[in-house]
């Protein structure tokens, strides 16, 4: 032990103090490339950029987009470690940077040139000239790695803090985008500044190199906590995607809220059957905060897609917005069907139970549906109006499905054989959706 | 098997195979209000099974199981709300609070002054200072008190038990033979598998071993 406790003391004495001058000659590099980039190509052709509303509306939309992937990217780690790796960097007299920044520096290239792809595609699709392409590219690029190295820097910081930055983000992103969605609809054009085009990309250059050298002094101060928090999850979206089944990452996100969940009184519950049952799903409906996050931002999509989605789609919009805005809702309706014993517990029919809990998502699926309609032309609410019945559909099915088997039936087509029960359990709860998308669209 | 009162629950010729194995071989007996069988024998003797197909989760190969006279279905509403289990498959509403789930419970069953009810309930379990947390934060002892007041704070005439001594402490043990004595004073009838020599002699008026009995 005593000889444990001396190599650490000299593994902590050999760290390394911090080259500034290097770091600095490399933000220069880093963050003067590209600006000079942008210069070249904006000084040859400004792209022409009308109003300054549509702009807005994307950059709110980036804002929005930016502050789902940071909150994933803080639920995920970024940087983890295995209970092994963890082991050996917390526990060996090794320096813990020098083992997580050869993985970290791979997901920031790697974040980089996604946010990139996204922003050429976005530029693509929305038909941007070639030095526009190029801008946007580059903000897509600097975002991505801004939004990685942000992640880590803020996991270095208390929950609190992260719950705060996570909960500022997406209200920014959804007041920015929610202003600037009314105010195309109703008709406002706002010159769009001569420098805003230009100063995108610096900026996002600036603040990529800013995040990354906050997440790289952060990474020496993970702790376990911080550096495992995440593996549960991790793996259960692995297996989620492994097995098809998304209940297994359900399963372990739902318990990340339970254990978060604090009840400083208990609810008392009304008398009679079917009033207790709905109070209590009432009550739990009512804990899910995120649940209501989900359904604002879900409501918020048709709007903004109204703006640039023909009508005829409109509804179809709609439909799939509903479905992870209802799915919370559903937990109650999961929770009855999958537990035979709860059922026995709870006393009544089987039917009588499943249809009480639907009650929930119904509410849910009708109010969405309803306040989606303005943004939705009249000529398309009967397509609208079939919504609920794609999303109640989509949801029970999904609920009442038996357990996923993997060594069942398996049927040769002709083309390699196929588990009939696990495609059965694949396409089930698409299917209503697709028949009800191609209603919408027939209507 | 002796008893008092009518027969409430009837098992007649129960068997159950797994492949080559017989578990339950023909077994026969019945159940009387203000009556307590005990269920006993050594592990993977059947006594949780045959818990199971009384409760209507498992189906016996042959054989029946009436509760007053008539077959008894899981899923019919009369058994449920005749019926009271407790067994490891108990499940609770992650995001109900303890005294939430017990409110429940007793509101669905039309339990008269359920806040009442459960108030005490909570005392006589131990978990008042638990009852506004989630039952996913309590301890394994605590979750079994949970799921045994579950079965108690409803009404029941036959209440069903696989090992309800687990996990609970000596002073729990003393709650549980006392909560049993005064339900089957009441009237109930209690059908329980236990390995606790205590709890059994306290109880039961008779037991019921199904790696012996054959019919």
């Amino acid at each position: 032990m005593k000889l444990l406790a001396q190599v650490r003391r000299v593994g902590r004495g050999r760290r390394e103090r911090t080259d500034w001058w290097t770091l600095l000659l490399a933000i220069f590099v880093l963050a003067g490339l590209p600006v000079q980039l942008i210069i070249g190509l904006t000084t040859q052709r400004i792209p022409a950029s009308p109003s300054a509303v549509p702009v807005a509306l994307a950059v709110g939309a980036v804002v929005l987009f930016a502050a789902m992937v940071l909150a994933v990217a803080m639920t995920l780690g970024p940087v983890r470690a295995s209970p092994a790796e963890y082991t050996w960097v917390l526990g060996g007299p090794v320096n813990r940077r020098s083992e997580l920044a050869p993985r970290w520096i791979r997901t920031l290239i790697g974040t980089s040139l996604l946010g990139a792809a996204v922003g050429a595609i976005a530029a693509m699709l929305s038909r941007t000239e070639l030095a526009g392409l190029g801008v946007i590219v580059v903000i897509g690029a600097g975002l991505g790695a801004a939004l990685a190295a942000a992640a880590t820097g803020l996991q270095g910081c208390s929950a609190r803090v992260r719950r705060s930055v996570q909960a500022g983000a997406a209200a920014a992103g959804f007041g920015w985008v929610g202003v600037a969605a009314v105010l195309t609809r109703i008709g406002v054009t706002l010159p769009l500044p001569w420098w805003a085009a230009v100063a995108g990309a610096p900026l996002a250059c600036l603040l990529a190199v800013l995040t990354t050298v906050w997440g790289w002094r952060t990474i020496d101060t993970l702790d376990r906590i911080a550096l495992t928090a995440g593996n549960a999850l991790f793996t259960a979206t692995g297996s989620a995607v492994l097995f098809m089944d998304p209940a297994l990452l359900g399963d372990v996100l739902a318990q990340r809220r339970f254990s978060q969940l604090r009840i400083r009184r208990s609810r008392s519950l009304p008398a009679g059957r079917t009033r207790a049952l709905l109070a209590a799903e009432w009550v739990r409906a009512a804990r899910n905060r995120r649940a209501g996050a989900v359904f604002l931002v879900a409501l918020l999509v048709p709007y903004v897609a109204a703006l640039v989605v023909p009508a005829r789609w409109l509804p179809g919009v709609v439909l799939l917005c509903a479905v992870p805005a209802v799915s919370p809702f559903g937990a109650g309706l999961r929770r009855v069907c999958q537990s035979a014993a709860l059922r026995r517990m709870l006393g009544g029919t089987d039917a009588a139970l499943r249809l009480i809990h639907l009650a929930a998502p119904a509410v849910a699926a009708l109010s969405l549906t309803l306040a989606a309609a303005p943004a939705v032309p009249a000529g398309r609410w009967a397509a609208l109006a079939l919504t609920p019945i794609g999303v109640l559909s989509n949801l029970w099915l999904r609920a009442t499905a038996r357990p996923l088997e993997f060594d069942s039936l398996v049927a040769d087509l002709g083309f390699g054989p196929v588990p009939v029960r696990l495609t059965w359990f694949v396409i089930r709860g698409i299917a209503p959706l697709a028949i009800v998308l191609t209603l919408q669209l027939a209507v | 098997m002796g008893g008092h009162g009518q027969p409430l629950l009837q098992v007649s010729g129960l068997r159950r195979r797994f492949g080559e194995h017989e578990v339950l071989h023909g077994l026969t007996f019945d159940v009387r209000a203000g009556q307590a069988v005990a269920v006993v024998g050594p592990n993977g003797s059947g006594k949780s099974t045959l818990l199971q197909c009384v409760m209507g989760i498992q189906p016996p190969d042959s054989g029946s199981v009436t509760l007053r006279g008539a077959p008894l279905v899981e899923s019919d509403p009369a058994v449920r709300a005749e019926l009271a289990a407790v067994d490891d498959s108990v499940d609770f509403f992650p995001d109900l609070s303890v005294a939430e789930h017990l409110g429940l419970l007793a509101a669905v069953h039309d339990v008269p002054d359920a806040d009442a009810v459960v108030r005490a309930l909570l005392e006589e379990v131990g978990l008042t200072e638990q009852r506004n947390q989630l039952p996913g934060t309590l301890s394994s002892g605590q979750r079994r008190r949970l799921a045994l007041a579950s079965a108690f704070v409803r009404p029941r005439s036959l209440l069903l038990l696989d090992e309800p001594e687990q996990r609970l402490d000596g002073q729990g043990v003393d709650w549980l033979i006392g909560r049993l004595l005064d339900e089957k004073a009441a009237g109930g009838a209690v059908l329980f598998a236990s390995h606790h020599a205590g709890l059994i002699d306290a109880v039961a008026d008779a037991r019921c071993e199904p790696g012996r009995q054959s019919g």
